[in-house]
């Protein structure tokens, strides 16, 4: 039992090793991570993130009344609270999460792409924020990114939702 | 000198433990996040698997993973983190709420892996590790997890350190300015100073990836330079913290330190 849990050590540590390399294995062993117990060590790297997401909704109403909204995702931290309680990361994470995988996402096959669950938990979490309109209303969102701390620069439009129905 | 490794571990808990008592007290705070109408809707996220289909597995997660039931899980970790706290101060039996702590973490990495970060992994590694050695209570055991919580750490840094190399902005010495030049992990006043001074742009750049590439060699060195080296760390993860907010990254990774320390006593001994 005791050899047996040591082998189960540098199993799960030579398996995190030869993850960290995109190598078809290290896919095929985090495809059946369902429990991230094999982590990925490359934080920022090679290519850190240095943008900012934004979402901007376009709400067109039954009489086509149209109109726009920014959606506040990022929380500025201007206080040094932050660096022992920061319980809006984890939300910024996840748009980062979700966006990185629409751009990740296939193009050819980019018509499914309104079907995976990235895509659904970002609709859905704007949906709800709309959940007020009237019924038969339409949401649209795009996504931009953005660079700078105070002004905002570099603002591109990275993608471009189809219309809902709410 | 080489103590227990039950002492090392034991201290890699406890403080893997705060960190996790924060993460978790997050999680509560941000609860409309895990709503039906958050952005970590259970009702989307069960999507992923055919599995979901079937009607008992349906129910059972639905009871598990929905608001309701996770925020229970979560706050039944903080509970059961302050009990294994306690445990292991006074030295008592501390395996039942160590297996309440890894069902919880594993869980919550089951619902969504959207929105963890290398802390999240970093826990689950130290309390799983923690856990089998805890099994059976043998000290080797203990010393292999000891060793694995050391050996990983390790690997974390020599990993980041090495890919960074690969990285355009990494390799001209500017990765640091541009990080913090947004606002989801920027600063206004670090990024203003670092546009006035490029030099201490790339000592920022090129000092993280000397450093995080040559962790692992660190292990080697006598200890009070490796005392030296793990005290660089902790101002490393704490100016992140400070300037980032990455709170739980400080917590996390400064945990495995006293694994790190145990780690080199061993490799030095064996040489």
């Amino acid at each position: 039992m005791e050899k047996l849990l040591i082998i189960l050590f540098i199993f799960w540590f030579f398996v995190t090793l030869f993850s960290q390399f995109r190598w078809f294995i290290s896919n095929q062993i985090r495809s059946y991570d369902f429990f991230s117990l094999v982590p990925s060590w490359t934080f920022f790297a090679p290519s850190p993130g240095t943008v900012d997401y934004r979402i901007v909704c376009k709400i067109t109403k039954p009489d086509h009344y149209v109109q726009h909204h920014l959606i506040n995702t990022i929380v500025l931290r201007n206080n040094l609270i932050y660096s022992i309680w920061n319980p809006n990361k984890r939300r910024q994470k996840v748009l980062v999460d979700v966006v990185q995988s629409f751009v990740r996402f296939p193009v050819k096959h980019s018509s499914y792409l309104p079907i995976t669950v990235p895509y659904l938990l970002l609709f859905n979490f704007l949906a709800n924020i709309f959940a007020n309109e009237p019924k038969g209303s339409q949401l649209q969102f795009l996504i931009y990114e953005s660079r700078g701390v105070d002004s905002l620069r570099d603002q591109e439009v990275i993608f471009v939702s189809d219309c809902h129905t709410l | 000198m080489i103590l227990s490794p039950y002492f090392y571990l034991h201290l890699t808990i406890i403080i893997c433990s705060i960190g996790l008592i924060i993460a978790s007290l997050e999680i509560i705070w941000a609860k409309e996040d895990y709503s039906s109408r958050g952005i970590l809707s259970w009702k989307i996220l069960r999507l992923r698997s055919y599995l979901f289909k079937i009607p008992f597995l349906l129910h059972v997660s639905d009871f598990v993973f929905g608001e309701r039931g996770f925020l229970f899980l979560i706050k039944l970790r903080i509970l059961t983190l302050l009990i294994l706290i306690y445990c292991i101060i006074t030295d008592i039996d501390f395996r039942i709420p160590l297996t309440i702590i890894v069902i919880t973490i594993l869980s919550s990495n089951f619902r969504s892996t959207f929105g963890c970060d290398g802390s999240d992994q970093m826990v689950t590694i130290v309390f799983i590790s923690s856990w089998v050695a805890s099994l059976t209570g043998v000290k080797s055991l203990y010393s292999s997890a000891a060793l694995f919580v050391g050996c990983q750490a390790s690997l974390s840094y020599a990993v980041s350190g090495v890919t960074k190399i690969f990285g355009e902005y990494w390799r001209h010495g500017t990765a640091v300015r541009e990080i913090l030049d947004n606002q989801t992990y920027g600063n206004r006043k670090i990024v203003l100073l670092l546009k006035h001074n490029l030099w201490v742009t790339r000592f920022l750049t090129f000092g993280t990836i000397i450093l995080e590439s040559l962790f692992p060699l660190s292990l080697f060195l006598p200890n009070n330079f490796l005392l030296i080296v793990l005290s660089l760390g902790v101002c490393f993860h704490a100016s992140i913290a400070l300037v980032m907010g990455l709170n739980t990254f400080f917590w996390a990774f400064t945990s495995t330190y006293p694994c790190l320390f145990y780690t080199s006593q061993v490799l030095k001994d064996l040489l």
